[in-house]
């Protein structure tokens, strides 16, 4: 295969490398800053999968200790939501709503928190979604 | 994290103190194409559903990638 050939592929492989490079990595016990850069309303979250820049859609844990850690027999949910409006020059942006572990479990009627995951979703860096989801009795 | 192929695994819970493991594995995971779409569940409920875990003990996690085209993100607990 001639070399000419060979260039739109390796371009496009370095785009898609450098697209997870940036919101690819999973960020453990830490801060993913290309994820924070991209949604600034994005919690404090100790790990992130792999993102998409188009459409991301996923749900990844928000406690990392266990020490005999159960589930309990209720959920509950809380949500924040991001909007971004795309005007050149301008970055309109408006972030709104109570997540908290408190309201997840008021929401479920839960008066003994056990663990927590979380809910990301995403289109186009326009619209986000942030859930708290809480497993308790 | 290897720019052409990554395939590690390493732990998600670092409080180790007296861990016991338990004698099940479960797994959940999230993948993304391109860095482009990414979806999964990957949260311990999941993992922990995935075989019947009803105590979560500890957790790792596994991460693979090739060339940043697809990378997939797992979950694994261990419990009883």
């Amino acid at each position: 295969m001639r070399p000419q050939t060979l260039l739109p592929l390796f371009v496009a492989l370095a785009c898609s490398s450098c697209l997870t490079g940036c919101a690819g990595v999973p960020s453990i016990g830490g801060i993913n800053p290309a994820a924070l850069a991209r949604a600034p309303s994005f919690p404090r979250v100790p790990v992130i999968p792999p993102s998409g820049f188009i459409f991301t859609d996923v749900k990844a844990p928000l406690q990392t200790s266990f020490e005999a850690t159960s589930f309990g027999s209720r959920v509950g949910r809380a949500h924040t939501f991001y909007v971004r409006i795309p005007i050149p020059n301008y970055d309109i942006s408006f972030a709104f709503e109570d997540a908290s572990i408190a309201k997840a479990a008021r929401k479920g009627g839960i008066t003994q928190v056990k663990h927590v995951d979380y809910e990301m979703f995403q289109v186009f860096g326009l619209f986000g979604k942030f859930t708290t989801v809480v497993y308790g009795d | 994290m290897g720019f052409v192929f990554t395939n590690t695994l390493a732990p998600m819970d670092i409080d180790l103190n007296n861990t016991d493991l338990g004698s099940k594995r479960g797994t959940a995971e999230s993948i993304s194409i391109l860095g482009l779409v990414s979806i999964g569940d990957a949260s311990i409920y999941a993992a922990a559903k995935s075989n019947n875990i009803t105590t979560v003990k500890h957790a790792d996690y596994e991460m693979f990638n090739v060339l940043g085209i697809y990378s997939r993100f797992t979950t694994i607990v261990w419990g009883d």
